[in-house]
Order: C-alpha cells, then structure tokens, then sequence
C-alpha cells in the first residue's frame, strides 16, 4: 500500500505555532502593562499638578476679590503657570519626552481640571498593534473653606 | 512498494525534543513576565498609597510608619509575598521635616520579584528583577509652616 502524503514534521509545526502563540501573548501583555503603568504614572503627575494648580490659583486675585463661597474662586493663568513650574519640578518633561498638558478652570464648581497626555513607546511589537499611542489622565482639585 | 523509513513514533520524538527544548522556556518566559508584572503593578500601587498615606499623617515618624504598612498591605494585595518594601521619603523645601505648608513630598518604593522555578542548584542568589515606583505629592500651602528654613 502506498502512502501518497508523509506526515513526518506536523507534531513540530504545532509546537511551534503553540510557542509563536505564547510568545506573541507575553508580548502583548508586555505592551499591555507598559501601558498600564504610563498611564499610572500620568495619574500621579495629573493628581499632584491639579492639586498645585487648586493651591495655587486659590490665592490670585478671583480668590480675594469675588467673595467667599463654599469653595475659593480659582484663578486659570494661575493655575496654569503652577501647573507648568510643578511640571518642570517634578522632571515630568525628563521622563515622559513629549509630555502636553491642558488646564481649565470650570466657573460653575470652581474645579481646576489638568489633562496630561503623553506619547507611549510600546517596547514590543506585535503586528496588529498600533504604531503610535498616547497616554492621558486627567484628574481636578478644588479648594474648599472649612467653616 | 515498500518504504525504507516509518513514521511511527516520530512523533513521539519530536513532542519530547521540542517540547524540552522549546515549549518549557517559553512557558518560564511567560511565567517570569506576569511574575514581574505583578510586581511592577504591585509596587506602583503600594508608591501611590504610601504617599497618600504619609502626607495625611500628623508628623514625620508616623507618617514613615504608616507609609510602610500602606505600601506592604498594597503589595500583598497585588500577591506579592515575602517581600519588604524599601520605602524612601524626600521632600522639598524643606528636607528635615516633611509636614509643612508648600512641601512637596515625593515617595518611592523598591522592591524585587524573585523569578520562579529557578532552582537554588543553580546558586545561592535567585535571580530577581528590580522594581521602583515614585509618587511626588505637594501638601499645600495653606498649612502652618512651623520651623526650618527653606534648603537650596
């Protein structure tokens, strides 16, 4: 009897293909975490500038000169210019090169609001993956007045 | 027509070469990154709840205190065991007493995952992966600054 297909090698193709399979897996979660972590480390800076930005543009001229409320009245450019020098303090810009940061003031709560958002280098490549991703976070503050 | 070799038990063979050879370190491999994984996300965790819970603390000693039971309970939290966290507290302006008005107090934790299944035959030291996390946090400036001078 003649056999026309040989089967010798289809046991190694499945192993490797269960390997490529595991090793595209750790890659992905590699990105994945990386990812994660950037985005961990942007909180902390959003956070902490958010904060600074509600410290200080507490004590412009909105604060004293409009009244008191439940909340002190925040000044933006303030903000802003604490947001930027708290930045720069910290080497934000070192750590995450690219780094942007957009800062508000929202009137009706007396919110500071500070998104940072920063590109990611994804240290694996997986085809499929994007080539280019960016990392945000946003956090707000206020200064509130204990009675 | 008959055929000078038999595929029988070939597969047999090449299951347990490749499977030696190949299959087992890529599984360690993939063990190995969410050991570290784990780490990276249990150590970033425990930075983030030290430093909130040193800047709440009243003073210095207790601040340092809780900030390593925070950072210790983060990182059993995350399952990683066994480990102690090295907890480091600096601050500026003022390096010598961290719980002033307008300080801004950065908190960073080191730690290391043992990487698994490596027998100490091999050793006496395991290797291991290093892991650090850093959280800056300002306290404010409406707070009572009460001694010291700004440092440079």
């Amino acid at each position: 009897m003649v056999r026309q297909r040989n089967e010798r090698g289809q046991t190694t193709l499945l192993i490797i293909g269960l390997a490529v399979v595991l090793l595209m897996m750790a890659a992905v979660v590699t990105d994945a975490s990386a990812a994660y972590l950037q985005r961990q480390g942007l909180d902390t800076l959003a956070d902490g500038a958010a904060l600074t930005a509600a410290d200080a543009g507490a004590s412009g001229d909105e604060a004293y000169g409009n009244g008191l409320d439940v909340d002190l009245h925040l000044d933006a450019d303030v903000a802003r210019a604490a947001v930027l020098s708290y930045l720069h303090r910290v080497g934000a810009y070192d750590r995450y090169p690219g780094l942007s940061t957009r800062v508000s003031v929202d009137s009706s709560t007396q919110r500071v609001i500070v998104e940072v958002r920063a590109p990611i280098h994804l240290p694996l490549h997986v085809p499929g993956s994007p080539e280019h991703a960016d990392v945000a976070a946003v956090s707000a503050a206020t200064v509130g007045v204990d009675e | 027509m008959r055929r000078g070799r038999d595929d029988r038990g070939s597969a047999l063979v090449e299951l347990s070469w490749l499977g030696i050879l190949l299959v087992l370190p890529v599984l360690w491999i993939v063990l190995s990154v969410f050991q570290v994984q784990r780490g990276a996300f249990g150590v970033s965790t425990a930075a983030r709840a030290a430093a909130r819970a040193y800047v709440l603390a009243p003073d210095d000693a207790s601040g340092l205190v809780r900030a390593r039971t925070a950072a210790r309970i983060a990182l059993d939290d995350q399952g990683v065991h066994g480990v102690v966290p090295e907890v480091r507290v600096t601050c500026t302006p003022y390096p010598a007493d961290c719980h002033q008005g307008s300080s801004v107090i950065t908190v960073s934790v080191h730690s290391r995952v043992v990487l698994p299944m490596m027998p100490s035959a091999l050793g006496s030291n395991r290797p291991s992966f290093a892991l650090d996390a850093t959280q800056t946090v300002p306290s404010g400036q409406f707070q009572e600054i009460s001694s010291g001078t700004p440092a440079e």
